[in-house]
């Protein structure tokens, strides 16, 4: 649920910051852009990965104190 | 809770960074397209700067928390130091392209290379001493003694050495006029980055906390089960 809640608030930011940009950029700079996103959406999906794996970890362990 | 909001924040901030810098900010007049890596280079030097002085403080802590009320404060220290370690390699790099595409040549031993070099170097000798005092109790204070001593010469290296000696670099934003010299938009941009790569050096910190503090846990139920 979280999960989506972020990717809905990117893609907002992402729709305004798109209605706001200038409309002479290169091509280049287009691809640039796409190929880092791509990536930083690889590495935010790890992160929150491990994020997850991590609270469940702790979860268990306060079970186990319990 | 709204701190863990906060820190979670470059989850937004991080990709409307990327596409401010890339597709809003206008480029720099001389430099052109080139000019974009400052909104990455900068940051990521800034909290390499910021990392170290959090692992610093968080030594100092675990010095004067003598009866430990803050559990592993100087693995903590450890790992704060770690990312600024990572962090401050990678403006190494995004910084060392740039010369070589505004300057001719990776690296020109300018003032502020050559001051994170000095800075690197003290690191990588910290993360040795570490770890040539492995199972040592004493390793804890040695290591935050280190680290306090590493973080003390951060100021001469990061404001005051690039500023004595004529370097490559442009005039800092700390400047001699006490204004940036930056285009609105590109200082919005470069703003949004910071606060993004802050943000995710934060997340990243707590995280490494988090899995630290479920080890120790899990070695103090396995030596008490002994």
């Amino acid at each position: 649920m979280r999960l989506i809640r972020t990717a809905f608030w990117v893609l907002i930011m992402v729709s305004l910051l798109a209605a706001a940009l200038p409309e002479s950029r290169s091509d280049v700079l287009y691809t640039v852009t796409a190929v880092i996103l791509i990536v930083w959406i690889g590495l935010a999906f790890f992160l929150y990965r491990l994020d997850r794996k991590i609270t469940r970890l702790e979860k268990n362990q306060q079970k186990m104190k319990q | 809770m709204l701190i863990r909001q906060v820190i979670k924040s470059f989850y937004i901030l991080m990709p409307l960074a990327i596409l401010m810098a890339f597709l809003w900010a206008p480029s720099a007049e001389i430099l052109g397209d080139f000019s974009r890596i400052i909104y990455f280079h900068v940051p990521l030097a800034w909290v390499s700067v910021l990392a170290f002085l959090v692992s610093g403080v968080l030594s100092a802590a675990y010095l004067f928390d003598k009866k430990q009320r803050y559990p592993w404060l100087d693995e903590k220290a450890f790992n704060s130091a770690s990312i600024g370690m990572a962090f401050a390699l990678l403006a190494v790099i995004t910084g060392s392209l740039w010369a070589k595409l505004t300057w001719g040549s990776f690296w020109n031993w300018d003032p502020r290379e050559t001051s994170i070099v000095v800075i690197l170097l003290i690191y990588i000798a910290y993360f040795s001493l570490r770890s040539a005092l492995a199972g040592n109790d004493r390793r804890g204070v040695i290591g935050s003694s280190y680290l306090i001593l590493a973080m003390m010469t951060l100021p001469f290296f990061v404001f005051l050495a690039p500023r004595i000696y004529d370097s490559l670099h442009p005039e800092t934003i700390i400047n001699a006029d006490r204004t940036p010299h930056l285009d609105d938009r590109m200082r919005m941009t470069l703003l949004i980055s910071i606060f993004a790569f802050t943000s995710l050096y934060a997340y990243i910190l707590h995280l490494m906390n988090r899995a630290l503090a479920v080890a120790k846990r899990l070695e103090e139920e396995y030596h008490a089960a002994d």
